[in-house]
């Protein structure tokens, strides 16, 4: 993988949380997601996704949303991200490591697994690629 | 312009701070924005702005940034966002509007006045759909 690969924005399409063995899980982001994210050849990057269903999530539940901004740079097959600023303030100050993959022309970004409800999460976010400036 | 103008992805190509005489102020988020927005046909739009800088001058200790989430209408004048999720907390639950135009082929919006350092700044934010 190239960094230039990287370069432009992108729109989220796709959000999953699987089991190891490929079975789709509840996505954290809800039904139907929104998110827009950029990486810049300065070496910038930003990116924001949420959940967008039109109606309110369900009852007692908090609309699902994430955004932050850093420094990005490719190891081998993995971006990371140097991030300095952050919707949730645990992610300031962390490196935020995710798997690149292409694939059928579009980008999937596999973070960290994590565990939700006893269940290992193991999540793919989908990109499209809408300008490559 | 109509509502179906909106819908789409946005690129930041300007954030202007202006006094009322037209004069240009520090930009909120420094001389090298980076901001996306989407808004979607379901009235649902995500937004995040930044400072590009990679590196910040001493006297700016945090990176100017914003984000928020919220649904969206368009009366062909104003765009009005109802944010339910936000960088910024004091904006959660609030109405956020813009006063919303064509310039030159590229979207104009521009919220209400604010006042900062006791100056009252006109802010006016450039965006190309891509």
């Amino acid at each position: 993988m190239r960094a230039e690969d990287l370069l432009g924005t992108w729109r989220l399409i796709g959000y999953h949380n699987r089991t190891a063995e490929g079975v789709e899980l509840p996505p954290s982001f809800g039904p139907h997601v929104i998110g827009v994210m950029h990486f810049d050849a300065n070496g910038r990057m930003i990116v924001s996704l949420a959940d967008g269903r039109p109606e309110p999530p369900p009852a007692g539940a908090r609309r699902q949303f994430s955004a932050y901004t850093g420094t990005w740079t490719i190891d081998g097959g993995n971006v990371n991200v140097d991030v300095d600023e952050s919707a949730w303030a645990h992610f300031v100050g962390t490196v935020q490591v995710r798997g690149v993959c292409f694939k059928d022309g579009h980008l999937s970004l596999i973070p960290a697994t994590v565990t939700v409800d006893g269940v290992v999460n193991h999540r793919e976010v989908v990109w499209e690629k809408v300008d490559a400036r | 312009m109509k509502s179906e103008d909106i819908i789409g992805t946005w690129r930041m190509v300007g954030y202007h701070c202006r006094t009322a005489e037209g004069g240009e102020l520090a930009p909120t988020y420094g001389p090298e924005p980076i901001g996306l927005i989407r808004f979607d046909s379901h009235g649902r739009m995500v937004v995040v702005i930044a400072d590009g800088r990679v590196e910040l001058p001493g006297d700016v200790p945090l990176r100017p940034f914003t984000a928020y989430t919220g649904s969206w209408t368009f009366d062909g004048q104003t765009l009005t966002n109802a944010v339910d999720r936000s960088f910024i907390a004091e904006f959660v639950g609030t109405t956020q509007t813009r006063q919303a135009k064509y310039v030159d082929g590229r979207l104009s919006l521009v919220p209400p006045m604010v006042v900062i350092d006791g100056v009252p700044t006109y802010r006016e934010l450039i965006w190309e759909k891509i």
